[in-house]
């Protein structure tokens, strides 16, 4: 069998749940996929979040917990998912202090063994299996932001940070927004961010902003951010993870026509958005096949706009993907659809090197 | 495709590039470019290509594979093939500042480099040939970050030789990179600790983590990191005295020739750090794991191992009273305060195992700490926790043992009864006369012929008082020792003429402290006469009845 073959979802608007052996291969596909990608630092942290998902299946949590919600917008787990994982990671030092020796518990489940539903000393023994695993992965939030100092000019009194903040959108994807960014102190300006020696704290006011644009793309996001008294934005990146197209979740229209048939059982493409603003990128450009830039969403008024802000902040964009499909048979596929949006992407396959 | 477009390099490179003295070093600034660029994963591999006909000959390809930013056509021709053009100079994200880490693969002497790299839509091939003038390509398929291939012909057994440098190089400078860096395949990922501490403490703070350790025997050592990279590592107390140390910090740099660590403000804030780390935390770490060594019942050497950097740490910082520190002869854990107590009350002794003799002067209230056979450390720690030497328990007390049955008491029958009259009719008053084994483990009078005692077979303090030759008192019982030079030949005298032997047995004691007064030879001499002939007269009159 394959082993990233489905059982049949139960599918609610916007979730589908997935139970037992179904469960298990979806983690197992996606941790891998995620694995496969070689995230940059652009992108979520691949590391922590494969492992994440490794921990949300059942051979993880031993039935601890009867089904995966897996967004059907995305195809990533849900929120509810992410934030479980994270809080039982928390726990895990605490509880696996309170539960008796490994040994312990294998003798008194052995004891317990043969009857109709586990017993209290066998769900035991797995919820110390569970929490054990947990303990050796970073149980890190899906939300965090950290700002790192990258150089400082007394003279002008003049900082130049790197801001990075991931965080689980709404839209069901994975984001980490990138930002270089310049503030130069001003009687007349509120400060953004707070150098203490080396520390450097954001401030509440810059929290929220970012917060509030990560659901934006990089341009609208640089724009924004631009306008802000005192701030000099140099770069804006947004790297996604997803969405994720496995059987139940909704896929474009150019990939499903690439498709002999609806997705078999254990297909799985994940993919990897890259959407950057920037001075230093060469030329503008879109290179993604699953999603537009937003000034081709626009009309001509609105692109007029924008292309008045490109010149006034002398920055251009550039969007990108990168896909990860479940075996070397769906490559292929992967580049016939990307060809069909007028794209060439790299495509990794679970199962063989890159093309 | 574009038009491929040549490019002469400057002359400065061939300078800059033979400062490596290793020309494998160009690995670890592939990395370093590769984590600069943004990738937390960063495959390194080697592989022989067969060429021809000649299974000996073949092409080494040394590949570095990162999955970063990548390059465009103005960082290539600005950066990559230009000198000193860093843009990342003073960003303190990065760890390359000068702009010099990409040439460092003409220092193997290449024979071709290509670099395959992708960036804002622009694919690059960008081939260098041997004299280092190169040709850009644009490529039809993107490429995921950038990827370098190091081409040189070499014999199968060069290989050889050239991937286990490399591999080795690779290990040395990026095992402890804050990402992932694989040589053909496998993660070289360690830990970052002080390998073979006895103890470490760590500190982590936004940009800088440090690990400070003791090593056996107090060693020094000292690793500079950026993000994980290497920078300078070495053996000697070059930093610190004693302690060996890890720091990674993101403010720490190399020198432009990278062989050595930039002595600058931030290097400055990050020894503060380490030294406040040695300093404040690491003499606790040390005692508590001396607990944990005595309470895991652990070997002689580890425990001694220990002990020996205790002995030195507690020259420079506070012992904590209350922690077990030390073993006593019967297992039983010793504090420090424990064993100051009894180095002032002058009861505090060494000695390796138990005895009948320790086991004796632990029962007198004597303080005896376990000190295996060689272990100096524990030895050290010892003399440091008492203000001066402690002395082995069986130096200072003495404690001959009984004789080894009843048929060794029946022989030394005649002769202990001729000592005792013949000393009692020359006028000395002793309470006895008792052989005895002077052999026992450590004993400091296996030589001695004698010992007074006041208690014999117990427990004595010892002193040279103990084996004087006149002034016996009243209460001194004379202990012979039965092994002692010249005394079985006594022994066996005494079995025909025991006045003779007890005679010969007490010339021979006094001999051995010292010389015999004539008058006194004389006196004994007589005395021994005149016991032998009463004893002779009264046989004589027991036949004549």
């Amino acid at each position: 069998m394959d082993p990233l073959e489905f059982a049949s979802p139960s599918v609610s608007a916007e979730e589908l749940a997935l139970e037992g052996d179904a469960a298990q291969r979806y983690v197992d596909g996606l941790s891998r996929a995620i694995a496969r990608a070689r995230l940059s630092d652009q992108y979520p942290p691949g590391k922590r979040l494969a492992a994440q998902v490794s921990a949300m299946g059942p051979a993880a949590h031993g039935g601890l917990y009867p089904e995966l919600r897996v967004d059907r917008r995305s195809g990533l787990p849900s929120y509810r998912e992410w934030t479980r994982v994270s809080a039982d990671a928390e726990l895990s030092s605490k509880i696996l202090a309170e539960l008796p020796p490994e040994d312990e518990l294998r003798a008194r489940a052995q004891r317990e063994a043969g009857g109709a539903h586990d017993g209290i000393w066998t769900k035991q023994l797995r919820k110390l299996c569970y929490h054990r695993l947990l303990s050796t992965i970073d149980g890190t939030p899906p939300s965090q932001m950290v700002v790192k100092l990258r150089r400082v000019d007394p003279g002008q009194r003049r900082a130049w940070f790197h801001v990075v903040l991931d965080k689980l959108d709404q839209s069901g994807v994975f984001v980490r927004s990138c930002l270089d960014l310049a503030q130069t102190a001003s009687f007349w300006s509120r400060p953004m961010l707070r150098l203490d020696d080396d520390a450097v704290r954001e401030t509440q006011a810059l929290r929220t902003i970012i917060y509030r644009l990560t659901s934006l793309d990089a341009e609208l996001t640089f724009v924004r951010l631009a306008d802000t008294e005192g701030l000099t934005i140099e770069r804006v990146i947004k790297g996604t993870v997803g969405p994720v197209y496995v059987p139940g979740v909704a896929m474009p229209e150019a990939l499903r026509a690439e498709l002999p048939g609806p997705p078999a059982p254990g297909f799985l493409m994940a993919t990897f958005g890259l959407d950057m603003a920037a001075g230093d990128v060469a030329e503008d450009g879109d290179n993604d096949p699953v999603e537009d830039l937003l000034t081709e969403r626009l009309d001509p008024e609105g692109q007029a706009a924008y292309a008045a802000a490109r010149q006034r902040y002398g920055y251009r964009v550039y969007k990108d993907r990168k896909l990860v499909v479940s075996s070397p048979a769906l490559v292929d596929v992967a580049h016939r659809f990307c060809a069909r949006m007028g794209t060439r992407n790299v495509v990794y396959a679970l199962r063989g090197g890159a093309t | 495709m574009s038009r491929p477009h040549d490019v002469e390099v400057g002359d400065a490179l061939a300078e800059l590039v033979d400062q490596f003295a290793d020309p494998l070093v160009f690995l670890r600034e592939l990395v370093q470019n590769a984590l600069d660029a943004g990738s937390p994963e960063v495959d390194v591999y080697a592989e022989l290509r067969p060429s021809g006909d000649d299974p000996d000959q073949g092409v080494m390809v040394i590949g570095v594979d990162d999955y970063g930013e990548g390059m465009d056509r103005q960082i290539i021709d600005t950066r990559l093939t230009r000198l000193f053009s860093s843009a990342k100079d003073g960003d303190l994200t990065k760890i390359g500042k000068f702009g010099i880490g990409f040439v460092s693969v003409f220092a193997l002497r290449p024979d071709a480099v290509c670099v395959d790299t992708s960036r804002g839509g622009e694919h690059w091939r960008i081939l260098f040939r041997a004299d280092r003038s190169f040709v850009r390509i644009a490529r039809e398929h993107p490429v995921d970050g950038t990827k370098i291939q190091v081409f040189k012909a070499v014999t199968r057994a060069e290989y050889g030789d050239l991937a286990a440098r490399a591999e080795k190089t690779l290990r040395h400078w990026c095992k402890h990179v804050s990402g992932t860096v694989r040589w053909n395949d496998d993660d070289i990922a360690e830990p970052f600790d002080v390998p073979g501490a006895l103890c470490s403490v760590r500190s982590e703070a936004e940009g800088i983590r440090v690990v400070a350790s003791y090593l056996p025997g107090g060693a020094s050592s000292f690793g500079f990191y950026n993000r994980g990279l290497t920078l300078l590592e070495g053996t000697g107390s070059g930093f610190i005295d004693g302690v060996a140390f890890k720091v990674d910090s993101r403010y720490l740099e190399h020198t432009l020739a990278r062989n050595d660590i930039m002595r600058d403000a931030n290097f400055d804030k990050a020894m503060a750090v380490v030294e406040g780390l040695a300093r404040e935390q690491l003499p606790a770490a040390l005692w508590q794991r001396v607990q944990q060594v005595l309470e895991a019942e652990a070997d002689t050497r580890s425990l001694d191992a220990v002990h020996r950097v205790a002995a030195r740490v507690a020259a420079s910082s506070e012992v904590p009273s209350q922690i077990p520190l030390l073993r006593a002869i019967d297992g039983a854990p010793l504090t420090a305060a424990a064993v100051r107590k009894a180095a002032k009350a002058g009861t505090l002794r060494n000695a390796e195992q138990r005895s009948a003799l320790a086991d004796a002067a632990v029962a007198a209230g004597v303080t005896v700490v376990e000190v295996r056979s060689g272990c100096a450390g524990t030895l050290a720690l010892l003399g440091w926790l008492a203000d001066g030497e402690v002395h082995h328990v069986a130096r200072t007390f003495i404690m001959p043992g009984p004789l080894r049955d009843a048929e060794e008491q029946t022989r030394w029958a005649p002769l202990r009864a001729a000592t005792e009259a013949l000393l009692q009719a020359a006028g000395v008053r002793v309470a006895g006369v008792v052989p005895a084994r002077f052999d026992y483990a450590g004993s400091c009078i296996a030589r001695r012929l004698f010992v007074l005692q006041r208690e014999p077979l117990s427990l004595s303090p010892w002193a040279e008082e103990v084996v004087r030759p006149a002034e016996w008192k009243r209460k001194d019982t004379v202990v012979i020792n039965a092994a002692g030079d010249g005394v079985d030949a006594v022994l066996t005298l005494a079995q025909r003429e025991p006045e003779l032997a007890a005679y010969a047995l007490v010339k021979l004691l006094h001999l051995a402290v010292g010389p015999l007064p004539v008058e006194v030879d004389a006196q004994l001499c007589s005395a021994s006469a005149e016991l032998r002939a009463t004893r002779l007269s009264e046989r004589l009159g027991v036949v004549a009845r």
